[in-house]
């Protein structure tokens, strides 16, 4: 079976892209890998290539859209393509003047999300006086409706100063919900919920049973379910706000998503290593000093495979 | 034998009205005609044999109706995306910059993802911008493991075929 051979080195590419990301490669076929890359700078080359430009959308503007919304606007219907298809031969028509008056509509201002890029933290002042700060790589959206006060965070991380005023504050994050009237909040949307941390004063967080009191200084994880649990905060959760990062004996996955917020690219943590229990204050504005100093706290190496790809594995 | 640019010269001058002409008609509007056609000569300027071009007006035709169709899908694009936030309203706005490289980010995934399926699209996203493994892409959609990783293939198949044009 003969085959163009670009074709071919497309087809290898893209098979060993999907087996990346899939995240279980074998220390066998990561030298398999490594290997086909060797074999030719035009393998090497198209992984490259691929890498920086997914690596450069992935960090594009399209951060701030929900993948709902993404798949939605990608869906639009192309219907006008086939109009087109004739139209240069056919000539003038109406139609396409009218839809002319889309063309270059880009530009007008419009409703939107609070949103911070990789590596950028940032200070919203709300409608209510309230102030939200969010960490990098976050996404929020204000929700004040008639009396209504209160936001729901998309993803990332914020701390929210609360205005004192008579209107409980409602924040949802991850299908939880808690609500206060008037102190600061730490929430944080994690991959299996929210971790939220009560930090001047006691707030409420809703339960199947009615609202539970977070007493001040304590931290509760919880879910869609509103089911929490909890303990006593460390004071180290803030720590973001100077640019900082306090682990205290954490799993290196948990750490390695905080700084996923502050660096362009993929990191990849080895199954291997990605529990392992790691310590230590790392600056966030300097992922890759964050990384070398993780290698001198924890038995792991760091490998690149670009610039925009690394691999966290077992030394 | 005459330069790069004396064939350019040549083939603007030969071309360039009619071309105007042409694309004016389509979109009945003769500013936009202007920018579409400025653009097509540009991308003639950037290729490298223009001795060895036979049809020069089919191919000027061929690179207006590309442009073309890149804006009108680009204005899909916009559409769907100020469609998607009708749906969710909330209370700031993004800088015209903002907006405008979003699009441009839009237009490029489009362009990459090509003519790939919904459900390959879907996984495809779920993968690059959620960072979910495949298993939780499965659940999400309701398909198998191994039905993403054929999605995530055929996905970076066309993301190279995309690169390379």
């Amino acid at each position: 079976m003969s085959q163009d051979p670009t074709q071919q080195l497309r087809l290898e590419a893209a098979r060993w892209m999907a087996a990346l990301h899939a995240g279980e490669i074998d220390p066998r076929r990561e030298a398999e890998f490594l290997e086909w890359q060797r074999r030719s700078p035009e393998h090497a080359r198209a992984i490259a290539q691929l890498t920086e430009k997914l690596g450069t959308l992935r960090h594009s503007p399209l951060r701030q859209l929900s993948s709902h919304q993404l798949r939605q606007t990608l869906d639009a219907p192309s219907s006008r393509r086939q109009f087109l298809k004739g139209s240069l031969a056919v000539g003038a028509t109406a139609v396409a003047a009218a839809l002319l008056t889309r063309l270059g509509s880009s530009g007008f201002a419009r409703p939107g999300d609070l949103y911070t890029g990789i590596g950028q933290r940032k200070v919203f002042e709300l409608a209510d006086g309230s102030q939200l700060t969010l960490n990098a790589a976050s996404r929020a959206r204000p929700r004040f409706s008639g009396p209504e006060r209160g936001l729901a965070l998309q993803t990332g991380e914020g701390l929210v100063k609360i205005a004192a005023t008579p209107t409980p504050f409602l924040i949802e994050v991850a299908g939880a919900v808690l609500r206060t009237l008037g102190n600061s909040v730490l929430v944080r949307h994690e991959p299996e919920g929210c971790y939220v941390v009560a930090m001047d004063a006691d707030l409420q967080l809703r339960t199947p049973q009615g609202w539970a009191v977070l007493k001040k200084g304590h931290w509760a994880r919880g879910d869609a379910t509103q089911q929490w649990h909890g303990g006593v905060a460390l004071g180290s959760d803030a720590l973001w706000l100077r640019g900082l990062l306090e682990a205290d004996a954490q799993p290196l996955h948990e750490v390695v998503d905080a700084l996923r917020a502050y660096r362009r690219g993929i990191i990849q943590v080895a199954p291997t290593v990605a529990d392992l229990r790691v310590s230590g204050l790392l600056p966030l504005d300097d992922s890759d000093h964050a990384l070398r100093m993780l290698t001198s706290i924890a038995p792991i190496k760091i490998q690149r495979l670009t610039d925009l790809w690394v691999r966290i594995e077992l030394a | 034998m005459p330069s790069h640019h004396q064939l350019f010269t040549s083939l603007f001058t030969q071309h360039y009205q009619w071309l105007r002409h042409r694309v004016s008609r389509v979109l009945g509007c003769s500013h936009s005609a202007d920018d579409i056609t400025a653009d097509a000569f540009v991308r003639l300027l950037g290729l490298q044999d223009l001795d060895g071009i036979r049809e020069p007006r089919a191919l000027l035709s061929t690179i207006a109706k590309r442009l073309m169709i890149n804006n009108w899908r680009k204005s899909d694009l916009e559409h769907a995306y100020l469609a998607t936030l009708d749906a969710e309203p909330a209370n700031t706005v993004p800088s015209p910059e903002e907006h405008a490289m979003l699009l441009e980010s839009l237009m490029q995934l489009d362009q990459m993802l090509g003519h790939l399926s919904r459900q390959a699209k879907a996984v495809f996203i779920h993968s690059l911008f959620d960072g979910m493994t495949y298993e939780q892409i499965g659940r999400q959609l309701g398909i198998s493991r191994s039905r993403v990783h054929q999605h995530m293939e055929q996905a970076f198949l066309c993301c190279l075929t995309a690169l390379s044009e």
